[in-house]
């Protein structure tokens, strides 16, 4: 076993003096498996090549042992939808649920959403048959830290029925620490659920929001799991979320990422049965010296799957995105149609987008597609709103948003469309780029 | 109204303009038909400001103000309006909201009012009527998926909510079917008035039988060879072009 780096081997010290709440002996079991991982792989450098244009040096400077004030977040701050929209709330503050802040409201037949906490006295046997089986942590290390540290996080299990109002999950952090809450979200039995995350960061300290999520769709269900970014300016947002799809089932991601200082969000999809379908989409904009991963990974294991992803961005400033996206469709796995496709604006000079997209196929019957390009504004368009009287810096704004926005009609569902491209909308000043 | 004297002007090393003069008054309609390659459609967008066309002499004054120094915006301001050869698709960008953002752009630089949503869509909405466009096509994405048809009247629209003083046409009836064709001159013929100049630039007589002009130019290796009346236009239509084009080289 090589030497860990002192961050790595605080984050080991730091698992020794914890006293966790639940002591399940296969929970205990699970997150000794993923210490054990941790402490032989550390946190990855950019010698691995899934990590080479994402450095997590920046978490070098992070002291994970500086025990936490109590930080107290005022409601208001976190609201984020429409005052008319009726949710089931759960709100974690620094990792932690905090009941007061949240509203998890009357529950039908079929619906479970807690926290993990609390699942873990009330479902210990669903937590025992899903948890760590989703995902792997042998060659992930920071899903290995995630799963060392299993103690919060949100639960949502919806068998048989369709969910009218969507979960709302809003994860606030303020201050310096490491956080890896755990979530979990089981579909089965043509089941129908709307998630809705909401990433948020107060304060001028640093702080590392390590998500795990682990996803399970299956009988003909649907899931849409929809994420809002917006940490703190020093605020790092790591999340790794596997999810398993089985017949006829769907599961729709879309990633709006605008905040934090770094933040990577890796998805790892595995289509398992015949009809499984999954759309992954996602908008990232930066500006300063902000960097922005979204990493992808689709597994087409059977036959008569399919997938598509779209991501865009746009990059000012010195800021930088990368954007790695696979799809692996196995031997015999005829009939998959995989589509894949990210376009990067890039509004200044200092702008820098890494675009790794992958194709690996084993099957011969496919149809497959990926599609990359970054650049500037097109000219044409440009002129085109010119001429008709717009100044050229609302113009570009115009521009900029109708390209991100395309992603939004095309990934979010009609009802949550403005939740997002208002964000975008306020994301972008007037005379971006110019 | 307007007032072209002597325009040179180029792309790269290339001389295209080579000393055109026009004069067009309030209410008139004037139609620059020629053959292609004569540059009809660079002095479109001379006249509306593109980036890489250099004029080299001569001047333009437009209502009595030098047109070249202005910026694209400005000119729309100003009132000059472009129809498109090749309207541009604009992804993402719903054809409303992008009429709503022109309109106030130039309302806002005429030190008018600016339209608020519900005002809008009503003053929208009657000229789409007037035009017989379907009111569907204003939620859609700017031109995008729009039939070549669809694309023309779509400029139309725009021609009509941004009330131009001059309007230039740029071969407004490339691409169109009979039927098409129709629909878009009758409309451009409606707004006609006598404060709307227009220049209709068209390679074909087509078109100068619904938007009938006043004055009719030929473009031949840019410059004007020849004026005439609506005749002009006949008799190209029966002769073509090959005489200038011969004179011209």
């Amino acid at each position: 076993m090589s030497e860990l780096s002192p961050i790595s081997q605080s984050f080991v010290d730091q698992h020794s003096a914890a006293e966790f709440t639940s002591t399940l002996p296969w929970l205990d079991q699970l997150r000794a498996e993923g210490l054990d991982s941790f402490s032989m792989l550390g946190l990855p450098t950019p010698r691995i090549e899934a990590w080479k244009y994402t450095n997590l040096n920046v978490l070098e400077k992070l002291d994970v042992a500086r025990p936490l004030e109590s930080v107290s977040i005022d409601a208001a701050s976190l609201a984020w939808l429409p005052e008319e929209m009726a949710t089931h709330k759960l709100v974690f503050v620094n990792g932690s649920y905090e009941a007061g802040l949240s509203d998890i409201g009357d529950l039908t037949a079929g619906v479970k959403i807690m926290s993990l906490a609390e699942a873990m006295g009330k479902e210990p046997a669903l937590l025992e048959a899903h948890l760590g089986k989703i995902a792997s942590v042998e060659t992930a290390p920071v899903l290995a830290l995630n799963t060392a540290f299993i103690e919060d996080g949100y639960v949502v299990v919806v068998e048989n029925v369709q969910l009218d109002k969507p979960i709302e999950v809003i994860f606030a952090n303020q201050g310096a620490a490491a956080h890896h809450p755990r979530n979990l979200i089981v579909a089965k039995d043509n089941a129908r659920a709307t998630i809705l995350e909401r990433h948020v960061g107060f304060g001028d300290d640093s702080y590392l929001a390590n998500h795990g999520c682990e996803v399970l769709v299956e009988g003909g269900s649907h899931i849409r799991h929809y994420r809002l970014l917006e940490d703190s300016a020093a605020g790092i947002n790591l999340s790794t979320t596997n999810t398993s799809i089985g017949k006829d089932s769907t599961y729709d991601s879309f990633i709006l990422s605008i905040g934090g200082k770094l933040s990577r969000s890796e998805i790892h999809v595995a289509c398992e049965a015949g009809g499984a379908h999954t759309n992954l989409n996602g908008v990232y904009v930066a500006r300063d010296s902000q960097h922005v991963d979204h990493t992808t990974h689709i597994d087409h294991l059977v036959p008569n799957t399919t997938s598509k992803e779209t991501y865009k961005g746009a990059l000012d400033d010195k800021a930088r995105g990368v954007f790695q996206g696979a799809i692996v469709v196995a031997k015999g796995a005829d009939g998959t149609d995989g589509r894949m496709s990210n376009k990067t604006l890039l509004l200044s000079d200092n702008a820098e987008i890494d675009a790794k997209p992958q194709l690996e196929i084993y099957a011969d019957d496919v149809l497959c597609a990926h599609g990359f390009t970054a650049g500037e504004l097109d000219d044409d368009s440009l002129f085109y709103l010119r001429s008709r009287g717009i100044p050229e810096a609302t113009a570009r704004s115009i521009l900029v948003e109708g390209f991100l926005a395309e992603v939004v009609e095309e990934g979010v569902a009609e009802a949550y469309r403005d939740v997002f491209i208002s964000k975008i909308s306020e994301w972008m000043p007037k005379g971006i780029g110019a | 109204m307007l007032e072209i004297k002597n325009l040179h002007a180029r792309v790269g090393d290339t001389e295209i303009l080579k000393g055109v003069d026009l004069k067009i008054e309030a209410g008139e309609v004037h139609a620059i038909m020629g053959p292609n390659g004569a540059g009809k459609s660079t002095l479109s967008y001379v006249l509306s400001g593109r980036d890489g066309y250099e004029v080299t002499e001569g001047s333009v004054v437009y209502k009595g103000k030098n047109l070249l120094d202005m910026s694209p915006e400005e000119r729309a301001g100003e009132g000059v309006f472009l129809a498109f050869q090749y309207p541009v698709e604009i992804p993402g960008v719903s054809t409303m909201n992008f009429l709503k953002a022109a309109v106030n752009s130039v309302r806002k630089y005429r030190d008018e009012s600016e339209f608020d949503a519900m005002d809008f869509l009503k003053f929208v909405r009657e000229q789409t009527k007037i035009l017989n466009i379907d009111d569907n096509m204003l939620k859609r994405a700017v031109n995008v998926g729009f039939s070549g048809g669809e694309k023309k009247r779509a400029e139309v629209l725009q021609m009509a909510v941004l009330r131009p003083a001059l309007a230039i046409l740029d071969e407004t009836d490339s691409g169109l079917d009979v039927d098409a064709l129709r629909i878009v001159g009758e409309g451009v013929t409606a707004l006609r008035s006598p404060e709307r100049s227009m220049l209709v630039i068209t390679h074909y007589q087509r078109l100068l039988d619904y938007i009938v002009p006043d004055v009719v130019h030929v473009l031949a290796d840019g410059k004007i060879v020849d004026t005439g009346d609506k005749n002009l236009a006949m008799e190209l239509e029966k002769n073509g072009y090959a005489d200038y084009v011969e004179a011209a080289a």
